[in-house]
């Protein structure tokens, strides 16, 4: 079967992102069919497909909008996550560039399926651009009767309100988003409650991720049962993988779930760039764990296959290492992200993180310890499930496994016989520069 | 490492929205339901009519918007895209993190502290430039890249580095370089 | 109600409850920074880590934001549980100065306790700390150390969500997040200080203790505080007859957790101007005395014969004015003499300064017993509430009054218009003043930090006050009852204990308060049965 086009049908339609490019192609046809569906037609049958969130989790999406309470007087608000932050990841970016409508028409389904009346989408304040093509979008589908009230004469009222994010990862957390959305610091909330019971404004609320959303207006338009169809028994469907790094045509790629992982990179970007040799493979983003190149030959590409690596499909971002790049040297860059991207509530992160890099650091600058390597190991664990969202598990599993799987050349660093060959100008850790 | 805080103090310059920013604004309020999330937007507003956000501006937001100064200031810190100083015309936000890292950029590094003769969280004494080492801008793709007035510039290297930073410097659109 | 097992017993809690209060009542403290009591769980600490057992494997969660639920089952001394704590501990150390040498907070400092708690491990920080801001002064009460802070975040709630007006918050992010208020602001809420007891680590100061002593040589003392009509419940910290801090004293019934710094600082009096020995004054000249000789001279200015039982009433004309500051057993006393053996008037008089009640604590009456009068039927004046007020007491005084003026120790101005008409006065108060500058005879009264006496707040709540210091001289009470016994020819009384037992006999608003044993949080009197 050829790779199915979902998300992507239109990224390379020059006016796909005008409202007449988009109807030009079909956009908005399912929505005469969706609001004479129930609502809780549109929940089964977005159940049905298997629909899972493109965010990172994975979560089921119509099982996520079935916890929503149904009997309450609170308004109940949908949260688009288009803050998308997760290093290797640039998929939301394209769909918010090039189809704009398939999210607002992804929005309208959801809206209608839940019974929400406004939507915010919180889009990252890096992305200009998107953000640009995104507001057009919106501002043309008030113009011409998809957005605000009584849409097409269906009775049903939509607001969508896109708000800017200021620069801050954890903001892509669903409860960070959320807090950021109410005016706060983006600090991640304990759960229970969850969202879906206490979220932004302190009602029901569906945060879902941009890829999420825009992969409903092609279930609702082909039917869940094509969707399903596509992909494996539990990951269904398609996906944007944003692959990056060592690759000869970095770039997205749908695909669909199922296939072998390093087959799909290298039909996709031509394999490694310049024909040098894989080294190895993040398959979800930089807090996943890593696979080397042997593992990443070996896997297919979906959830439980590369869970079962103790790795993760994430936010299908793909990063590829080639044979020069230095795993150490990586790893601190990850562990430089995680320490800078800390919200600095909890002190496991807060600190783990700091400490986690202030270690590689101390490694790759030819000042590491030999007991640094099992010094680094026995923290790990104590970052893991002890805080109250997953940022310290991102710092601490890539750590835990980057060295577990390529340990000799953490050995190398401390060996002061042997220090390795630097290739890279070492990138300047310079915490001060956020200051400016 | 070191830490070296920047004091945050008044500017002495009294702020309020012009008339522009005042009408945006007065559509935002609508837009939620609590006053508290407009912070954000009324921040952006701030920044984008000042080029940073002075203390007069937050105490200013924070009083249009009935929130305590010192949330504000909060929110201010918490955000690495709202700037309490004023940066270069050009503000260079160069992306470190794994692909742009992979992909060198330390390269470009390398090239603006050169010619620039500025390092991250520095500006050129003539305020043209201001540099800032960033964390993962969601361009892996055409990585290495940065965002500079307000646009990303992708699969940079050197030489087009270079050409980017020729034309701002010889006053010319540097868009024109970005091929 | 629901069936937890915590350590393996079954134990009932109510369904809802956070896990962490269900625990500390049956009497298992678990560590934690951010929870407070007073605040509530904020879930950022990470610090009450215990392990919960489930079929598919014991999961670690906090217990601060947990609601018990039927057929809960935690462990919170696991292997697992006390390593999470230990770590988070250690996190917590990782960047901290470690200065306990010279930080006030040593000996009460959560981070010591629990270090102590969990094995004592060596360090295992090994790079240079992160530096932050210290000994950074934010404000008239309070000094910040950034470097010291676990960053719980309970100042910043205390002062936003309970006094209602934020003013410190935590800016910055990751490991270089820090508490601050807004440039160039300063803490400035009336109810600062508590967010140095609720600092659970040495990072908030208060200016008035600072360097003042090593906490663990206080002696405490569980009093009340007498700055205003709330009568916040407090611990007075004392060395050698010296105030250091006081404290407020958890009590639901009062003030929460809470008490506002002027009432805290309210003790410099205790140690300035203060009357030694009482002193009569004839001719311009002033003639120290004992006691005894004093009570003498009150009935000679009351113009009953030096000694022996008189038949009452026969004195000269008195006026008994009473300070709303004392105590309900002097009140009780001069009651008795004014009513029963001079049968003279008797006012309590406080004077209310311009203010209002706040929504927290603080209240416009500054005296800790005006309703302790109000309860034994004695007339109340407001002083300040225009110069009117004192024309009940001027119009008794009449030309040859005697004024008897009791508990005035500081701030005397309000009764000028009635010094001036007093023929004579007899003053029983604490602190040297212009009433004592007047007066023809001085009894060196106690301060609210000396003396055991009982004090009704705002709402008929009734507590004791406890000596924190040695007096300087005779109670109140005891004067008012030697005077009464000689005008009687009875025996005086022995103990403070047995005139409570008689206010308990013969008010009843204090019919169903057992005033003789107080529990230390107090009791509520029946405001409602007003004596006539």
């Amino acid at each position: 079967m050829a790779t199915p086009k979902i998300i992507s049908a239109r990224f390379d339609e020059k006016k796909a992102h005008t409202l007449e490019g988009y109807l030009a192609l079909g956009g908005y046809a399912t929505l005469k069919k969706l609001f004479k569906m129930k609502p809780d037609e549109v929940i089964d049958e977005v159940k049905r497909s298997g629909l899972r969130g493109r965010g990172g989790a994975g979560f089921p999406t119509g099982m996520k909008w079935s916890f929503i309470p149904k009997n309450t007087d609170k308004p109940k608000y949908l949260c688009v996550n288009a803050d998308e932050g997760e290093p290797g990841t640039f998929k939301d970016r394209l769909i918010l560039e090039r189809d704009p409508h398939a999210l607002i028409e992804g929005i309208l389904i959801c809206c209608h399926a839940v019974g929400i009346k406004t939507a915010y989408i919180y889009i990252r304040g890096e992305y200009d651009f998107p953000l640009a093509r995104l507001g057009a979008a919106v501002k043309e589908a008030y113009a011409n009767g998809y957005l605000g009230k009584n849409i097409k004469n269906s009775g049903v009222d939509v607001d969508v309100v896109i708000h800017r994010g200021a620069g801050a990862y954890i903001c892509g957390d669903e409860t960070g988003l959320i807090e950021s959305l109410e005016g706060k610091k983006g600090q991640p909330r304990p759960k229970p409650p969850f969202p879906a019971i206490v979220g932004v404004f302190d009602c029901p609320t569906v945060v879902n991720n941009v890829e999420t959303i825009s992969a409903l207006p092609w279930i609702m338009t082909n039917g869940a049962d094509a969707y399903a169809a596509i992909g494996t028994e539990k990951s269904k469907g398609t996906m944007l993988f944003s692959i990056s790094g060592m690759v000869e045509r970095p770039g997205v790629y749908e695909g669909a779930f199922g296939v072998n992982l390093w087959k799909f990179i290298e039909e996709s970007t031509g394999g490694v760039k310049g024909g040098k040799k894989l080294k190895a493979v993040i398959p979800g983003g930089s807090s996943s764990a890593i696979l080397t190149a042997e593992e990443a030959r070996n896997v297919n590409l979906d959830y439980e296959s590369i869970a079962a690596t103790g790795a993760m499909v994430g936010s299908g971002a793909i990063m590829v290492f080639d044979e020069d790049t230095c795993v150490v040297e990586a790893l601190e860059v990850v562990l430089r992200f995680y320490a800078h991207e800390s919200c600095g509530q909890c002190p496991p992160c807060r600190e783990g993180t700091y400490w986690l890099y202030e270690i590689v650091n101390r490694i790759r600058t030819g000042r590491g310890r030999p007991e640094d390597i099992d010094l680094m190991l026995a923290i790990c664990p104590d970052m893991l499930g002890r805080t109250v969202c997953v940022l310290a598990d991102s710092a601490a599993i890539p750590a835990a496994s980057y060295i577990k799987k390529f340990r000799s050349e953490f050995e190398a660093y401390i060996d002061k016989a042997n220090p390795p060959e630097r290739k890279l100008h070492p990138g300047g850790i310079n915490f001060e520069a956020r200051a400016l | 490492m070191s830490h070296a805080r920047h004091a945050i103090a008044p500017s002495g310059k009294p702020f309020a929205f012009s008339p522009d920013n005042e009408a945006k604004f007065a559509q935002l309020l609508p837009k939620y339901p609590t006053k508290r999330a407009v912070i954000l937007p009324a921040l952006w507003l701030a920044q984008e009519q000042e080029g940073h956000i002075t203390v007069e501006a937050m105490e200013y937001v924070a009083r249009r918007l009935e929130q305590p100064a010192v949330a504000v200031f909060a929110v201010v810190e918490f955000y690495t895209m709202f700037k309490t100083e004023p940066t270069g015309k050009h503000h260079i936000q160069l992306c470190r993190t794994l692909s742009c890292w992979m992909r060198g950029y330390q390269d470009l590094q390398g090239l603006i502290e050169r010619k620039l003769g500025i390092g991250p969280g520095e500006k050129t004494p003539d305020g043209k430039f201001s540099f800032e080492l960033v964390e993962c801008l969601g361009s892996c793709g055409t990585a290495p890249m940065m965002r500079m007035d307000d646009r990303y510039w992708e699969n940079l290297t050197v030489e087009k580095l270079e050409r980017i930073v020729d034309a701002c410097n010889q006053g010319r659109d540097p868009a024109g370089e970005d091929h | 109600m629901v069936t937890i097992t915590i350590d393996g017993n079954k134990i009932q809690a109510r369904e809802g409850a956070w896990l962490i209060d269900v625990c500390r009542e049956n009497g298992i403290d678990i560590p934690h920074f951010c929870y407070h009591p007073g605040l509530g769980p904020d879930g950022n600490c990470r610090m009450c880590q215990v392990d919960f057992v489930s079929p598919r494997g014991n999961k670690l969660g906090i217990s601060c934001k947990t609601a018990v639920a039927e057929g809960m089952e935690v462990l919170t001394q696991s292997e697992a549980a006390k390593h999470a704590r230990a770590s988070v501990e250690e996190m917590l150390l990782l960047n901290h100065p470690l200065d306990c040498p010279i930080c006030d907070k040593a000996g009460e400092c959560s981070l010591q306790d629990y270090y102590m708690e969990h094995d004592l491990q060596s360090s295992r920080q090994d790079f240079t700390r992160f530096r932050k801001e210290k000994a950074k002064d934010i404000g008239p009460t309070l000094v910040l150390d950034q470097e010291r802070c676990v960053l719980c975040d309970r100042c910043v709630r205390f002062l936003r969500d309970v006094a209602g007006d934020a003013q410190l918050y935590i800016a910055g992010r990751g490991h270089e997040a820090y508490i601050t208020t807004f440039p160039g602001q300063e803490v400035t809420s009336p109810y600062s200080i508590n967010t140095v007891d609720l600092c659970p680590v040495g990072a908030l100061t208060a200016k008035d203790f600072r360097f003042g002593s090593a906490t663990w040589f206080l002696k405490n003392t569980d009093s009340v505080c007498t700055t205003c009509a709330r009568g916040c419940s407090m611990q007075i910290q004392s060395k050698k007859d010296q105030i250091y801090r006081m404290r407020p004293r958890e009590n639901a019934d009062v003030n929460g957790y809470w008490a506002c710094d002027e009432g805290r600082l309210n003790y410099k009096f205790v140690n300035e101007n203060r009357l030694a020995r009482p002193f009569l004054r004839r001719g311009g000249e002033t003639i120290e005395c004992s006691v005894p000789e004093a009570v003498a001279e009150m009935r000679s200015l009351l113009g009953f014969k030096p000694a022996g039982p008189v038949d009452a009433p026969s004195g000269r004309k008195g006026v008994v004015l009473l300070s709303a500051t004392a105590t309900l057993e002097e009140m009780f006393l001069f009651q008795c003499l004014a009513q029963e053996i001079l049968s003279a008037p008797l006012f309590v008089a406080r004077h209310v300064p311009d203010g209002v009640d706040d929504r927290l604590l603080r209240r416009a009456d500054k005296h800790p017993n005006a309703k302790g009068a109000e309860l034994l039927g004695i007339r109340l004046l407001d002083l300040e509430r225009g110069a009117t007020a004192a024309a009940p007491v001027i119009e008794a005084l009449g030309s040859d009054g005697v004024l008897i003026a009791v508990g005035f120790n500081t701030d005397v101005a309000p009764l000028d218009p009635i010094m001036a008409r007093a023929k004579k006065i007899v003053a029983l108060s604490g602190c040297k003043n212009a009433l004592t500058d007047r007066a023809d005879l001085v009894v060196p009264g106690l301060t609210f930090a000396e003396k055991d006496g009982l004090v009704v707040n705002f709402q008929g709540h009734v507590q004791q006050l406890k000596p924190a210091l040695e007096p300087a001289g005779e109670t109140e009470w005891r004067v008012v009852d030697l005077l009464i016994a000689s005008l009687l020819g009875t025996k005086p009384h022995e103990f403070v204990t047995q005139i409570r037992k008689a206010i308990q006999d013969g008010v009843p608003a204090f019919a169903g308060v057992n005033l003789t044993k107080l529990l230390p949080t107090g009791a509520r009197a029946d405001a409602r049965a007003v004596a006539k």
